[in-house]
This record gives structure tokens, sequence and C-alpha cells, in this order.
């Protein structure tokens, strides 16, 4: 647990060591907010309903979804394609926890830090230009935290499986695009996914990547009871972990590390 | 111009060493852009105009701007990597030593083919959104091609401009991809978003001249056309402004000694 904690202070305040880059990105991910918050203004305008839900509700839960996946985004697909590249790998193999727990920890104290640094500047800007609700229970927050918590667990997790599939691929750069591209489709973050229509919905609904964006989203403008909701994110996210624990422990055997 | 023959040959070949490399990142890079044609289906199956703007004038716009961004960058490239690989990393002087153009060079050098799919890709949009555009006269279609170069004038000459601040700062070029990502207000019709942000994408950073203006040429939509007339000028000057800084700043280049 110690060992936990260190790694995820370390993610922390590495954050704040490259302030530039942080503030870049900000502004970067609210252009794509006033985009997207801009188009979907306009395409809803004169219009009460969409496919029977209300277009402030899509608006809205776009918004607070590309708020979320600022926070459940992550990079660790690159670093640990990058750590089996330059052979940091050998020394992450002695380390007394695992490179999945060890990253995890990394991971989410970098997280953390950008919840403060970036989600939440950029929820204010939307909550400003687009006049988003707020939440009326007190247990609203907490469940979208949760949400967020889990969200950033699951995208964890299908990231680590992406890296560690940089050992037999030897380039993940498709694969990442690949993700990427699933992420940005799926997770509700551009596209309500309310507007799948009845014959997708079922399965968009079903996919981890909508634990990224819609869940938190959907939670925080309090549109669904939250248990079941948390209880698939949850599936997923341990789901996944346990994937990318089987695939780390495969990839660890049959690793074989340029010395030097 | 048999040096750039020669540049762009050895590029190909260079790429097509690492030939599932080379498919992986072409399919990788259509698949992200599809993306906002996923949008804009989902987005049409329910609604049929964007304010005042059809489906077809819409898409088309899109698949313009996709078309530029495709051409922009092929050629283009190099300044993706000018700050960190040729500047900090001090591959610039080697560039220097040789009898052409640096900036040439460094353009030719990363010429990317991969993203030649992504031309392709626009291009098919455009050719199917065209038919449900509004009359206009032959001519207006004859000046495509000058359209699409200029917006990639544009694009590169606005990017240029950044990129050669490095020169100066030393950074690791992450303000590139943020100008990058305005350029994404340019692929709908304009007047879809608030003033300051027009004023800034016509006067202030150009973009909008990499895609909706040119693109509204070929719509019936006489309003933009003195816009649209105006592009092919502005993509010129900002190339040239593009170009001029980053002569400046060579000008003020001192080798990290790498």
């Amino acid at each position: 647990m110690r060992a936990f904690a260190a790694a995820l202070r370390i993610g922390f305040t590495h954050v704040f060591a490259y302030r530039a880059e942080v503030a870049i990105q900000l502004v970067s991910i609210s252009i794509v907010a006033l985009l997207n918050g801009s188009l979907w203004t306009v395409a809803t305008q004169g219009r009460a309903a969409i496919d029977g839900v209300a277009t402030v509700d899509l608006r809205a839960s776009v918004l607070v979804g590309w708020v979320a996946v600022s926070f459940v985004a992550t990079r660790v697909n690159e670093e640990i394609g990058r750590r089996f590249r330059d052979g940091q790998i050998g020394a992450d193999l002695l380390r007394p926890m695992s490179l999945q727990r060890f990253c995890y920890a990394r991971d989410l104290g970098r997280a953390l830090a950008s919840l403060f640094l970036q989600s939440v500047p950029l929820f204010l800007a939307c909550f400003f230009l687009f006049d988003l609700p707020l939440p009326t229970r007190a247990s609203t927050w907490a469940f979208t935290l949760a949400s967020l918590l889990l969200g950033h667990a699951t995208n964890y997790g299908l990231s680590f499986l992406v890296g560690i599939a940089s050992l037999p691929m030897q380039n993940i750069s498709g694969l990442t695009h690949l993700k990427g591209t699933l992420v940005s489709v799926f997770s509700g973050a551009l596209i309500p996914l309310e507007l799948f229509g009845p014959a997708l919905r079922p399965i968009v609904y079903a996919l981890p990547f909508r634990g990224m964006a819609n869940t938190p989203a959907t939670l925080f403008l309090e549109r669904a009871d939250a248990a079941p909701l948390l209880l698939q994110q949850a599936e997923w996210a341990l789901g996944l972990a346990l994937l990318g624990a089987l695939a780390w422990r495969a990839a660890a055997r049959s690793l074989t590390v340029q010395g030097g | 111009m048999r040096l750039i023959r020669l540049f762009l040959a050895q590029r190909l070949k260079v790429r097509l060493a690492y030939r599932l490399d080379f498919l992986v990142n072409a399919v990788g890079e259509v698949l992200l852009a599809a993306v906002g044609l996923v949008f804009l289906g989902t987005l049409f199956a329910h609604i049929d105009a964007l304010g005042a703007y059809s489906r077809a004038e819409v898409l088309f716009c899109w698949g313009f701007a996709e078309t530029v961004v495709g051409l922009f960058f092929v050629a283009f490239q190099g300044l993706w990597v000018l700050n960190q690989r040729y500047i900090v990393g001090g591959d610039l002087d080697r560039v220097l030593l040789r009898p052409v153009d640096p900036y040439a060079q460094v353009l030719l050098d990363n010429v990317s083919w991969e993203d030649l799919p992504l031309v392709l890709l626009g291009a098919g949009v455009m050719a199917a959104a065209a038919p449900g555009l509004g009359a206009v006269p032959a001519w207006h279609w004859a000046m495509l091609p000058v359209l699409l170069a200029g917006g990639a004038c544009v694009l590169g000459g606005v990017l240029t401009a950044v990129c050669s601040a490095g020169f100066h700062l030393h950074h690791r070029g992450t303000a590139v991809g943020l100008v990058f990502q305005l350029s994404t207000f340019s692929r709908y019709p304009i007047d879809l978003f608030a003033l300051p942000l027009r004023l800034l994408l016509t006067w202030g950073l150009p973009l909008g001249f990499a895609g909706f203006y040119p693109a509204s040429f070929l719509m019936n939509r006489p309003e933009w056309h003195a816009y649209a007339l105006a592009q092919p000028f502005v993509g010129a000057a900002v190339l040239a402004l593009g170009y001029a800084a980053f002569r400046f700043g060579l000008s003020r280049y001192a080798s990290t000694g790498t």
C-alpha cells in the first residue's frame, strides 16, 4: 500500500513539472468542447426533442462526457510500448510491485492532478458557455466521482492491453489509432449514445467505452439509477484488469531484454 | 526539379521498407478521420439541416477540409518534427551543409505518403456530396484544384510560422498541435460559430481559408464568394509569411551542438 501511495504521488507531482504543456492541453480540449457545444446548439435549435430525448439533454450529455474524457484519458499504452523498446522493462521486473499496479498508481496520480488542472476548469468553461445543469442531490457528486474513477480504471485496462500488445506486434500505432477511434465513437463524448437507434443502442451500451464518458455524464445529469451503471463499469474495469494481468504474465515469460 | 523527384522517390522507398507499418499507419489515419464522418452521419440521420446549411453542403465542406488536411499532411509533415528533431535534436546542422534550400529539405525529407488516403477520403466525400449542392457556374469547379492547393498553403504557412517560434524558444512544439486543432472549425460553415471565433479564423489565424471559405465557392452561397476568390492570394501570402518567419528564425539559429 505504501508503494502504491508513493507511485501515486510521483504521478501527481510529475504533472506540475510540465505546466506549460498542461495549459496548452487545456486550451486544446476547450477548443473541442467549444466546437461540439456550438455544433449541437445549432443542430438542436428549434427542436424540443430528437428521438424522444430532450435536445438540451443531448448537448449536456456530450459536453459533460467530454469533461469526463479529459479525466479518464491515459497514454499508458505509449508508455508501456516505450518501456519494452528501450529496455526499461528489465528494471520494472525488479520492482516490488507488478508493472500493472505500478503504472496504474502513477497514472491515477496523473489523472487526479489533471482533474484539478484540466477537468474542473473545462467543466466551468462549459458550464458558463453552454448553461449546464448542476446536480440537485449531494449523492450525485459521490456517484459521479466513483464513476469517473471506474471509467479511468477501464480506460487504463484497455490501454495496458494495447501496451502489452507492442511486445508481439512491435508497433502499436495502429492499435492506438483503433482504440482512439472506438473511444471517440462509442464513449458518448462526441456523439450522444442515445442517437444510435434501437438496433445498435443495446450493443453500444454494453461496450466498455460507455463507461468513459456516457456513464459518468448520465449519473452527473441524474438521468438513471447509479447502482446498475456503476456495477457495469466495475465489471469492465475488473475484467480488463484480470485480462491485463494474464497478458502481462504471458508477455513477461517470453520477454528477452537486451543487456546494456 | 530532378532533385525534388529524387527526394520524393527516396522518401517513398524509406517508408516502403517497413511495409506493414506503412499500411497500418495509413489505415489508422483514415479510421481516425472517419470519426468525423460517423459524427455527421449520426447527426444527419436525425436532422436534415445544420442551421441554414443543408446536409450536402455540410458534408461537402467537411470533405473539402479533409482533402486539404490530407494534402497538408503529405507535404508539410516535416513541420511536426522540426522542433524536436531538427532544432532541439540538432539534425538541422546536417541540412544546412547541403546546397539546397533548408526549408525545402525539411519538407521533402519528411513527405508523408501514408497520408494520401486522407486526400482520397476527403475527395470521396466531396464527390458524394456534390450532386446535392446548388448550381454554380462550371468555372467554379475548374478552380477546385487551385482552392485545394491554396488551402494546404494556408495551413502550411500558419503552422510554419508557429513552428518557427521554436528557433527562439527551443520548445517541444506542442503549440503546433494546438493551432492545428483550431483548423477543425474550418470544417464547418463559419457562421455557425460565435463572432469572436469567426474574426479569429478570418483575420487572426486565417484557418477559415483552409476549409469553409473556399468550399463555399462550389455552393450557391454568393455572400462568401469574395472570400473564396481571395483565398489563393491569402494562401500564397500566408505561405510566404511562414517562409519569412522560417528564414528569420534560421538567421538566429544557434546549434545545440548535439
